[in-house]
C-alpha cells in the first residue's frame, strides 16, 4: 500500500540514487575531459587513465545499492509492500542521506582528484598507481556514508 | 629472504679490456656501477658516441613509425601475456651482423616516406590546376594567342551571375568602350566570361573590369586549356602510380625488415647503456678501474669469472656506513606483493621489506573485501590459466600470483559469509527447480548481522595494526633498544586488548568476564602508555609527554580501527550488487527468458561488477597497508637497484643471464 511513509522512503532511495549518481556523473564526466585530451597525446595511457576515470564511478554504484536495498526491504521490488508508519517511513529517508549527500561530494572531490592525477600519468606514467591511491582515500568518506546508510536501513 | 645484501666490488683490469670488461658486466646484469672521479685517473669521454647513438636511434624510432602507418603490425590480442622472445648469444651475434644493413635502411625508410609525403604536395598541387583550369576546357587559345588582327579576348572569372546582354552593357558602360561579353559558364554566383574589346579599347576595358573584381583566367600560355587538362591528368596518373610504388616498397620492406629494425633499437639502447657505463669508469694509463654494487649472494661468482676471463684484479668489500641499493627477493607467497612496496616506496637502510610482513594480512583484508565465492573461483580460475598457458615475463607472472592468491581468500571468505556471485545458488533453485535452500553460507550472512561481521572487520583491523607495531619492536630490539621496543609495544597492546571488550560491549552483549578484565588490562596500559612515552627529561616533561603521547594513541588508534570498516562496507556492496543483478534478471514470468537474462546478460554485468570491485577492494587493501600499516613501522626511502644489464624491449637473452633464477 503507498501512503506517505511509503513515499517518504521511496523519496530516499530516489535521493540516494540521484544524488550519488548525480555526483559520479560529473566527476566521471570532468576526469573524461582530462583523460581524452591526455589520450589525443598518448593514446598508450588510455588503459591508466581509464582507471582514474572509473573511481568515482563508484559513488553512483553504492547510490544504487542503497536504493535497491532500501526499496527491497520495504517491499517495493519484491512485490509485497510493507506496512509502515510515518515515522519509519521519514526514517528510511532520513537513512539514506548519508548515501545521497555524502556520495554527490565524495565524489567530486574525488574527481578533482583524478583529475589532478590524470595529469599525475601524462607527465610520470609509471606513478600511475600513487594517483589512483590518492583518489582512492577520497572514497573512504563515500564507503563510510555507504555504511552507515545500509546499516541504519537493515536496523529501522 | 626480504632485501638482498648488497656488497661493494671492485674490478681492475687492464685498460685493453675495458671494453670486454663492460661487456661482460652488462650480459650478467648484476652489478650497478658506480661513477670513479679521481685526480690521479683519467675518464672516457662518451658524450660524444652517445649522442650518435641517441641519433641513430631517433631514426629507427621514426623509421619504425613510418612503417607502423603503411603496413600496421599485427599484434596478437593479449600481446602482454606473451612476454619478450628469447634470443642465443650466437643467434644475437648473426643479427648484430645485420645492422649496419639496417642502418641503411631505416635511411631509405624515411627518403620513401619524404617521397611520398612531397607527391602527394605534388598531387594536391595538381588538383588544383586542374580544379582551376575546369570551366576553361571548352577555351580553345592560350595566354599569348588572345590577340586576333583587331580585337582582344579578356577571358575570366566574375564574381556575380547576370546574362551575356547584362554584363555586356554594365560594362560598356563603366568602361565608356564596347565591350561584348560572352558568359561560357555560371555557377554559385560566379561567371566565367571572355570579354571582346578593340585592342586600342583594352585597358578602359581591363580597368572596368578589375573594378568588378574580375581575376583573369589561369590559362596556359599556349594551346588549349583542354590540352593541358590532358597533360596534368598524365601528370597525376604518374605521381599516384609513383606513390602507390614507394607505399607498396615501404610495406614490403616492413614485412621483410620491422623485425630487424626492432633489434637495431634494442641494439642502440644496449650499446648507449655500455657508453654510458663507460663514462663512469676510470683510467690510467695501463689500468682501468670499476666499483658498484653487486648482490652478495652472486659476487663471489662473478669475481672467479673476471679474474679467470680477464685476469682482472676484483676486491669485495662489506660497506656497512653506506646505503646500497635496494633489489626485493622473496618466495613465491610474498614475491607478488613488492609491486606493492615498489608503488609505495622502497625500504630505506633501517626498514626491513614489508612485503612479507603484509603478504598475509593482504590476501586476507582482499578476500574480506571482495568476499564472493564466484567471483574468487572466476579470479582463480582465469589467473591459472593464465600462468599455465602463457610465458609470463616475471613481474606479469606476479601480478597473476597476486590476483590467483586473492582470488583463493575471496573464494575462502565468500563461501563463510555465502556469496555465490550474490545469492545466485537461491535465485536458481527458487526459479528453476522451485525449491528455497537458504543459506549457503559456512559461517554466517554478513546482511543478516552485520555489527557482528563489522566488530569482526575492527578485531582484524587490531591485528593488522598491532602486526605494524610488533614490526617496530621487533626493529628496534634487534638495533639494541631493547628498552624501547619494550616500551613502544607492550603499553598500547595492553590499552587496545583492554579497551576492545569495553568498545564491543556497546554494540552487542560481551562475556561479562571480559569486561571485568578488559577495565583493568585498559588502565595498565594508560598508565604505563603515559609513563614510558617520553623517556628522558624531567618529571614534568614526562609526564606531558606521555599525556600527549595518550592522546594522539587514543586519536590516532581509534581513526585507524575505525578506517576498516570498509572492509564490511566493501563486502557488503559487492554481494549485495550481485544480488540486486540476479533480482532484475530473474523480474519476467517466463523461465525461459529469464534464463536468457541471467546466464546471457547476467554473466556480462556480473563480470562488470567484478571488475569494478576488484579495483575497488585493489584500492582499498593497499590504502589499509599504506596508511594503517605502514605508518607503524616503515619509512622507505630506498634506491632501486639498477644494474647495468641489456635493457631490451623484444627479446631477452635465453640462459645469458646466468645469475637470474
Amino acid at each position: 500500500m503507498i501512503n506517505l511513509a511509503m513515499s517518504l522512503a521511496i523519496l530516499g532511495a530516489a535521493l540516494a540514487a540521484l544524488l550519488a549518481g548525480m555526483g559520479s556523473a560529473k566527476a566521471v564526466g570532468t576526469v573524461g575531459e582530462a583523460a581524452n585530451g591526455l589520450v589525443s597525446q598518448d593514446p598508450g595511457k588510455f588503459s591508466k587513465v581509464l582507471i582514474l576515470q572509473l573511481l568515482p564511478g563508484t559513488q553512483g554504484l553504492y547510490g544504487l545499492l542503497v536504493a535497491v536495498l532500501l526499496l527491497s526491504k520495504i517491499g517495493v521490488i519484491g512485490g509485497n509492500p510493507a506496512t509502515l508508519t510515518t515515522p519509519q517511513g521519514f526514517s528510511y529517508l532520513l537513512a539514506c542521506l548519508p548515501m545521497a549527500i555524502g556520495g554527490f561530494f565524495s565524489a567530486i572531490h574525488q574527481g578533482k582528484v583524478a583529475v589532478a592525477g590524470v595529469g599525475l600519468v601524462a607527465k610520470k606514467p609509471e606513478e600511475s598507481g600513487k594517483a589512483v591511491i590518492m583518489a582512492a582515500m577520497v572514497e573512504t568518506y563515500a564507503i563510510l556514508a555507504l555504511l552507515i546508510s545500509i546499516l541504519l536501513i537493515y536496523n529501522i | 629472504m626480504a632485501k638482498v645484501p648488497m656488497i661493494k666490488i671492485e674490478i681492475v683490469g687492464l685498460l685493453a679490456d675495458a671494453k670486454q670488461i663492460v661487456e661482460r658486466l652488462q650480459r650478467r646484469g648484476v652489478v650497478e656501477l658506480e661513477n670513479i672521479t679521481s685526480p690521479d685517473l683519467v675518464k672516457v669521454e662518451t658524450a660524444g658516441s652517445v649522442a650518435i647513438f641517441e641519433k641513430n636511434l631517433a631514426t629507427a624510432g621514426a623509421a619504425l613509425a613510418v612503417l607502423d602507418h603503411y603496413a600496421p603490425p599485427k599484434k596478437p590480442l593479449l600481446a602482454s601475456l606473451y612476454g619478450r622472445k628469447t634470443m642465443t648469444t650466437a643467434h644475437f651475434a648473426e643479427e648484430k651482423e645485420k645492422t649496419a644493413g639496417t642502418q641503411e635502411i631505416c635511411r631509405r625508410v624515411l627518403e620513401l616516406d619524404r617521397a611520398i609525403r612531397d607527391g602527394e604536395q605534388e598531387q594536391s598541387r595538381l588538383a588544383l590546376r586542374r580544379d582551376q583550369l575546369a570551366v576553361w576546357k571548352t577555351f580553345p587559345y592560350g595566354a599569348s594567342e588572345l590577340a586576333t588582327g583587331k580585337t582582344v579576348l579578356i577571358p575570366g572569372l566574375l564574381p556575380r551571375a547576370a546574362s551575356d546582354a547584362v554584363l555586356s552593357d554594365l560594362l560598356s558602360e563603366s568602361a565608356g568602350v564596347p565591350v561584348q561579353v560572352d558568359v561560357i559558364e555560371a555557377v554559385k554566383g560566379q561567371s566565367a566570361i571572355v570579354a571582346t574589346v578593340m585592342k586600342e579599347d583594352r585597358e578602359a576595358a581591363e580597368r572596368a573590369l578589375r573594378n568588378m573584381e574580375f581575376t583573369p583566367a589561369p590559362l596556359p600560355k599556349t594551346g588549349s586549356a583542354a590540352e593541358e587538362l590532358a597533360r596534368l591528368e598524365q601528370a597525376r596518373a604518374a605521381v599516384r602510380d609513383d606513390l602507390k610504388d614507394k607505399k607498396k616498397t615501404l610495406k614490403a620492406i616492413a614485412g621483410e625488415s620491422r623485425a630487424d629494425v626492432v633489434f637495431y633499437q634494442d641494439f642502440l639502447r644496449m650499446r648507449m647503456d655500455k657508453y654510458r657505463a663507460l663514462d663512469r669508469v676510470a683510467m690510467s694509463e695501463t689500468a682501468v678501474f670499476l666499483r658498484g654494487w653487486v648482490p652478495a649472494k652472486w659476487a663471489k661468482e662473478l669475481a672467479a669469472e673476471f679474474e679467470e676471463k680477464h685476469g682482472a684484479f676484483v676486491t669485495l668489500t662489506e660497506a656497512p656506513e653506506e646505503e646500497p641499493p635496494v633489489l626485493l627477493q622473496n618466495d613465491a607467497f610474498a614475491a607478488p606483493l613488492e609491486s606493492i612496496t615498489e608503488m609505495y616506496a622502497l625500504p630505506g637502510k633501517k626498514d626491513p621489506d614489508p612485503s612479507p610482513i603484509m603478504a598475509l594480512a593482504y590476501y586476507i583484508l582482499f578476500g574480506m573485501m571482495l568476499s564472493d565465492a564466484g567471483y574468487g573461483l572466476m579470479m582463480v580460475l582465469l589467473t591459472v590459466f593464465v600462468l599455465a598457458r602463457f610465458p609470463l615475463e616475471q613481474k606479469m607472472k606476479n601480478t597473476m600470483r597476486l590476483f590467483r592468491n586473492c582470488g583463493i581468500s575471496t573464494l575462502i571468505w565468500g563461501a563463510l559469509f555465502g556469496s555465490w556471485w550474490g545469492d545466485l545458488p537461491q535465485v536458481v533453485a527458487k526459479n528453476f527447480f522451485g525449491k528455497e535452500i537458504g543459506s549457503t553460507a559456512l559461517w554466517f550472512e554478513p546482511i543478516k548481522d552485520p555489527i557482528k561481521l563489522l566488530l569482526f572487520c575492527f578485531g582484524v583491523g587490531i591485528l593488522h595494526l598491532f602486526l605494524g607495531v610488533g614490526v617496530k619492536g621487533v626493529m628496534l630490539w634487534k638495533e639494541g633498544k631493547k628498552l624501547d621496543a619494550l616500551c613502544e609495544t607492550i603499553p598500547i597492546y595492553l590499552t587496545i586488548l583492554g579497551v576492545a571488550p569495553l568498545g564491543a560491549g556497546i554494540f552487542t552483549p560481551v562475556p561479562p568476564v571480559l569486561s571485568t578484565i578488559g577495565m583493568p588490562v585498559m588502565l595498565t596500559g594508560v598508565v604505563l602508555l603515559v609513563l614510558t612515552a617520553k623517556r628522558s627529561g624531567g618529571f614534568f616533561s614526562r609526564i606531558f609527554g606521555g599525556l600527549y603521547a595518550l592522546y594522539n594513541a587514543a586519536t590516532g588508534w581509534l581513526g585507524d580501527i575505525l578506517s576498516y570498516s570498509r572492509l564490511l562496507a566493501l563486502g557488503l556492496a559487492t554481494g549485495s550488487i550481485a544480488g540486486v543483478v540476479n533480482m532484475i534478471c530473474v523480474m519476467p514470468s517466463n523461465t525461459v527468458l529469464k534464463a536468457i537474462l541471467l546466464f546471457g546478460a547476467g554473466t556480462v554485468v556480473h563480470i562488470a561488477n567484478l571488475a569494478i570491485n576488484l579495483l575497488g577492494a585493489y584500492v582499498h587493501s593497499d590504502r589499509l597497508q599504506f596508511v594503517e600499516l605502514f605508518s607503524k613501522f616503515y619509512e622507505g626511502g630506498g634506491r632501486a637497484f639498477s644494474p647495468l644489464k641489456a635493457d631490451t624491449k623484444s627479446f631477452r637473452f635465453e640462459k645469458e643471464n646466468i645469475y637470474h633464477d
